[in-house]
């Protein structure tokens, strides 16, 4: 969806029009998520101890680490578009390159973290995760969930500024034209937003 | 794009224009997707329709008779579903908001008009998992439209692809809001203020808001749904700790808002017509204008009044039935300047106004009758029951059904070039009145008598006004079949239509009928929407 | 009204006036005053509706698909609901399953019941007579016949029906497969409804259609029927739909086997030991205590009768033994117990019960591979296991 908003701009060129568009997008995306915070805040409140608990079981170094990645990933991303506004092409291909790297790494890591649940038996809808207490399950439930989806948002994320890459390659994005790349950009930085609060949300609670 | 230079572009949105059909399904022209979306929402409404007469014909004697109960049960589910999300809520936008916001602003297309074509192959792909859903797995749904935990997490029908129909037709309005609104911003041709933007874009614009706002919260409780029946998440299971409570909330906070996204259009339309044919400027321009953001802004706000008896808390039913008396205020508003501005006017009653002041007359109805359920004691005893079916049935059907009526009517010449036959649209009219007021004012008094509603079966003290209902809906089917002929009679071999046959005054009677491609070479200059004088019907 | 007042042949000429600040002021103000008195009103019917006056009798309501079961204080079930006339009656509402909506329309009670919360309700019946109540949220299948009575009956009645012991003359299978809702699709007298009849079903032969379209053939006895009431189940019987819920947690084992018995014997057995069964489910005996030889709370009913109790001074589990024992748990054992006293126990309960016992420990005789050996010794009796 994402890549249609950033597309259609091109036709009309209308640089206002583009931004306000992918600006309204992202408030659906941030109110797409509200709906799982809004879940998150009143499970938490009814089950503050489970939540605890369940919060000491995760893995804060490689959510710190996830954490970093897309931070610096977001900065990468931010001083692309400076790069191509300056002319500086290849430099800005690699920043974006660098971007895209982030975001492997990052899933990389989701999964290896991920896998260490399976391994435990935390797996959605197995007998395990029915006998844990109450509140726990829940827990799980909504951590797969909002970082289930967030990945998804991940390579989405990924695939648009790949796509932006090759337009950038075809020499449709110029220094002149960037609106594409700025509001790809913009998604990126949505993307690392919503898990600059998942991160505390899930890890750092307990 | 690959069509702008079509040497036929005058003659392309008459039914007999050329063009082949890759033509018209990738084709990112306003007035074309419009039209696409008006087919398919047509289609679908017929398929609706057939699925409430048969409920109703069900339902005209007790007993299990003509349906078992899984059958009845995926049959009001089905009505339900595809009524609503498939015909009623992108039904005047999509299709009449479409062709029409760009003109009014004095606009050649929408900002996004790529983004626009997108948005109706998505709403096709919802409509076919709609569909299928209905023919593959383990029988269709069967959970009502609202989808309700932990019966739909329980129940072995194909919930799963229905909710994800949902998801998918929830991006699409989302992202023709977003369009919409980014179009009223960007585009409105130069002098084009915003007081002087006619009412219909003004509630458009209004609609956008809501879509965009209300939609994603559907959307994630949509997804949610399939995540636990899919995945297995229990996030609302009672036996895991879940709150079937939070799913309620969650759903409402979109649906509720749905509601204006559904009816804010169809009185825009209103709002075009009446002061139309009662040649008068609109009465209160301003409050029309503000009554619909005001009704966006509350309604977004009320949810949790279709769970008064849910079990939430009462401090929580003190203050939604208060913020529902608040939605009622600007309603009222919007009714009483139509009235006004049909007072001391020219009014000549051509079937565009018909279908209008039905639209009035039903809505008034469904309206007062929506303070008794906003009322939490009364609502109390007639939650859940057929009084909720009428309510909802004459303000959605009698108010958005007839208002899209009278946009088919009042627009129909403009887009395809030629007129119905006015005395036979009289008579749909009486027909569709008299057939929905049989048909929906009985469920007032089941519902007082306390028949609960989705029941496929009922107790045989409600059996008489159950068969005087069913009768008032072969009345509705009549008046509806009767209309459609007319209209697709009339855009077919009627005579040809002029400019101008109503004396609108707003920017598309400028241009010819039925429309170019390229409405406007340059930049149009601002009327006064509402502003007769000088503007006459032709002929 | 308008429309031919001022239609266009009368009225060719239009006025020109485009608002009026204080008809706007004026059908702003009205309607919002209109609508806040109407606010106020609902919302003080509303509070009438919802607060239940002090010292209320309160009564359980368990929902579920499709039928509703009643809890009194006393502890005893029924499936419609009966109250004294004139007295203000408290529900305390919930639900094993999904959400379903207890409905009167007599009493303008309406209230939703949300498995895993507990939501209120109250009214009082001021005239005797039976009001219908529906459910009113939809909840699957049979929604529309998950419908029961408030039976409103003057005091002495209703002290008379909280008094009988809720079998009455009937086999308690009988009544269990109307508490639990069996009877809504299933009827006793031969004829068809939404499922097969129960009439004379033991022994009966019928097709059984497996999920692969398979057809195989299927006789009615305690295996099969378990299989169908408690599941997995294989298919469908031939000539209905794959409608019914499984009752794997609904159903306990000790049900089941009372029900099976009705099934199998009919309301001859009344008389058996099987009522003593029903005696032990309706006292909450068999909520510690299995009859298959496993342990839960307390020690196995299954051959515990003429072995030697836990008490310390050897008694054998006899009459007086469990008398005792049930009126004074801790005492009679000798340490703390988390075993109630219970009392009012009339004798005919307490003879079917022992009857019950016995039948368990001296009909099936054990086998070695279906329990495990400390199972059957007396040291597994009250006290011991909380060592």
């Amino acid at each position: 969806m994402a890549e249609l908003s950033a597309s259609a701009p091109v036709a009309h060129k209308d640089y206002h029009a583009s931004k306000m568009g992918m600006w309204l997008f992202l408030f659906t995306e941030i109110l797409l998520f509200g709906g799982l915070f809004l879940l998150y805040a009143t499970y938490r409140a009814k089950f503050p101890q489970a939540f605890h608990e369940g919060g000491k079981t995760l893995d804060v170094f490689l959510g710190g680490l996830n954490t970093v990645v897309l931070i610096t990933s977001s900065l990468t991303v931010a001083l692309s578009i400076t790069a191509l506004r300056r002319g500086a092409v290849v430099f800005c291909q690699t920043l974006l390159a660098f971007t895209v790297a982030c975001a492997g790494a990052f899933m990389v890591n989701k999964v290896i973290e991920w896998s260490a649940k399976f391994h435990h038996g935390l797996i959605p809808g197995s007998e395990h995760m029915g006998q844990l207490p109450q509140g726990q399950s829940i827990f799980y439930g909504l951590y797969f969930a909002m970082t289930g989806l967030h990945g998804i948002h991940v390579v989405i994320g990924a695939s648009v500024l790949l796509w932006v890459m090759l337009l950038i390659k075809q020499g449709k994005v110029t220094g002149q034209d960037y609106v594409v790349l700025e509001n790809a950009g913009l998604y990126w930085h949505i993307v690392d937003l919503v898990w600059i609060y998942l991160f505390p949300l899930f890890y750092l609670i307990s | 794009m690959d069509h702008t230079d079509d040497p036929q572009a005058k003659a392309f949105y008459a039914p007999q224009g050329k063009g082949g059909l890759a033509a018209w399904i990738f084709s990112t022209d306003h007035k074309r997707i419009g039209l696409l979306y008006l087919g398919l929402i047509l289609t679908m409404f017929a398929t609706a329709t057939v699925l409430g007469l048969i409920i109703k014909l069900k339902l005209m004697t007790p007993g299990s008779t003509l349906l078992t109960a899984q059958q009845y049960n995926a049959m009001f589910t089905l009505h339900g579903v595809i009524m609503i999300f498939l015909v009623v809520i992108p039904s005047v936008p999509a299709s009449f908001g479409n062709i029409f916001l760009p003109l009014h602003i004095g606009a050649n297309d929408v900002s996004f008009p790529r983004l626009n074509n997108f948005s109706w192959w998505l709403y096709v792909i919802g409509a076919v998992l709609a569909v299928v859903s209905i023919f593959t797995g383990n029988g269709a749904p069967d959970t009502g439209w609202t989808f309700y935990v932990p019966f739909s997490e329980r129940t072995t029908t194909n919930v799963s692809v229905a909710v994800i129909a949902v998801f998918i037709l929830g991006f699409s309005s989302i992202l023709t809001g977003l369009n919409f609104i980014t179009t009223v911003h960007r585009l409105r041709a130069p002098g084009m203020t915003w007081r002087k933007l006619p009412l219909f874009v003004w509630s458009l614009y209004a609609t956008g808001w809501i879509q965009v706002l209300a939609t994603p919260i559907l959307g994630i409780t949509a997804l949610l749904i399939f995540a636990e029946r899919v995945l297995l998440l229990g996030l609302f299971d009672p036996g895991k700790g879940g709150d079937p409570l939070l799913y309620q909330h969650l759903f409402w906070i979109y649906s509720h808002p749905a509601v204006y996204i559904m009816i804010l259009p169809a009185m825009g339309v209103i709002s075009e017509i009446i002061p139309v044919f009662s040649r008068k400027p609109i009465f209160g321009y301003n409050m029309i204008a503000f009554s619909s953001l005001a009704i966006a802004f509350a309604g977004s706000l009320v949810w949790a009044h279709h769970m008064f008896t849910s079990g939430m808390s009462d401090t929580a039913v003190l203050v939604f039935s208060f913020l529902t008396f608040v939605v009622a205020i600007p309603s009222a508003i919007k009714v009483f300047n139509w009235l006004s501005t049909m007072y001391q006017g020219s009014i000549s009653l051509d079937p565009p106004l018909l279908f209008s002041l039905g639209f009035i007359f039903m809505f008034s109805i469904g309206g007062l009758t929506g303070l008794v359920l906003g009322s939490a004691g009364t609502d109390i005893h007639v939650h859940d029951t057929y009084f909720v079916v009428a309510h909802f049935h004459y303000v959605i059907f009698g108010g958005t059904g007839l208002g899209m009526f009278a946009a088919m009517h009042y627009w129909a010449p403009k887009v395809f070039g030629r007129m119905y036959d006015h005395g036979r649209a009289a008579w749909s009219f009486w027909l569709i009145l008299i057939g929905m007021n049989v048909l929906y004012f009985p469920m007032f008094i089941m519902g007082m008598q306390g028949l609960p509603r989705r029941y496929y079966d009922y107790l045989p003290q409600y059996a008489p006004m159950q068969m005087v209902s069913t009768w008032g809906s072969w009345f509705l089917a009549a008046g509806l079949i009767l209309m459609f002929y007319n209209l697709y009679q009339g855009c077919r071999f009627g005579p040809q239509a002029t400019k101008n046959p109503w004396g609108g005054a707003t920017l598309e009677w400028t241009l010819p009928s039925p429309l170019p491609h390229e409405a406007f070479h340059h930049d149009p200059e601002a009327p006064e929407p509402y502003d007769y004088k000088g503007v006459n019907p032709d002929g | 009204w308008f429309v031919f007042r001022y239609s266009r042949k009368r009225n060719p000429i239009p006025a020109t006036y485009t608002g009026n600040l204080l008809a706007e002021v004026i059908w702003i103000v009205v309607p919002s005053i209109l609508v806040m008195g109407m606010f106020y009103s609902g919302w003080h019917s509303y509070r009438a509706l919802r607060d239940a006056p002090e010292g209320a009798m309160e009564i359980k309501v368990m929902a579920r698909m499709w039928s509703w079961d009643f809890e009194y204080e006393n502890g005893k079930h029924s499936g419609t609901l009966v109250v004294p006339v004139g007295k203000p009656v408290k529900l305390a509402l919930s639900s094993t399953d999904v959400l379903h909506g207890f409905f009167a329309p007599a009493f303008r009670l309406k209230i939703d019941t949300v498995p895993g919360m507990t939501t209120y309700g109250w009214f009082r019946a001021d005239k005797p007579g039976e009001f219908v109540v529906f459910c009113s949220v939809y909840c699957g299948l049979s929604h529309a016949k998950m419908i029961t009575a408030i039976r409103a009956v003057s005091q002495e009645d209703f002290d008379r029906f909280l008094a009988e012991k809720g079998t009455g003359s009937k086999h308690p299978g009988k009544a269990l497969l109307d508490a639990k809702g069996c009877l809504g699709c299933h009827s006793l007298d031969g004829s068809a409804a939404i499922g097969p009849s129960l009439k004379d079903v033991w022994g009966r032969e019928a097709v059984l259609v497996t999920a692969d379209k398979k057809e195989k053939k299927l006789k009615y006895d305690a295996a099969s029927l378990k299989m169908i009431i408690m599941g997995p189940r294989q298919g469908v019987v031939k000539g209905f739909e794959p409608m019914m819920p499984a009752y794997a947690d609904q159903i306990t084992a000790d049900e089941l086997t009372l029900m099976l018995d009705f099934l199998e014997r009919g309301d001859s057995a009344a008389d058996g030991p099987e009522a003593g069964r029903a005696v032990a489910e309706a006292q909450g005996c068999l909520g510690c205590h299995s009859t298959d030889g496993s342990d839960i709370a307390g020690p196995t009913f299954k051959g515990m009768f003429r072995k030697k109790g836990s008490a310390t001074d050897g008694a054998v589990v006899d009459r007086t033994y469990v008398e005792s024992v049930l009126k004074d748990p801790s005492g009679r054992i000798g340490k703390p117990s988390i075993m109630p006293a219970t009392t009012g126990l009339a004798d005919a309960d307490l003879s079917a019960l022992l009857k019950f016992l016995e039948s368990l420990g001296t009909a099936t005789t054990p086998k070695g591979h279906d329990m495990k050996g400390h199972d059957m010794t007396p040291a597994n009796a009250h006290g011991e296991q909380h060592k």
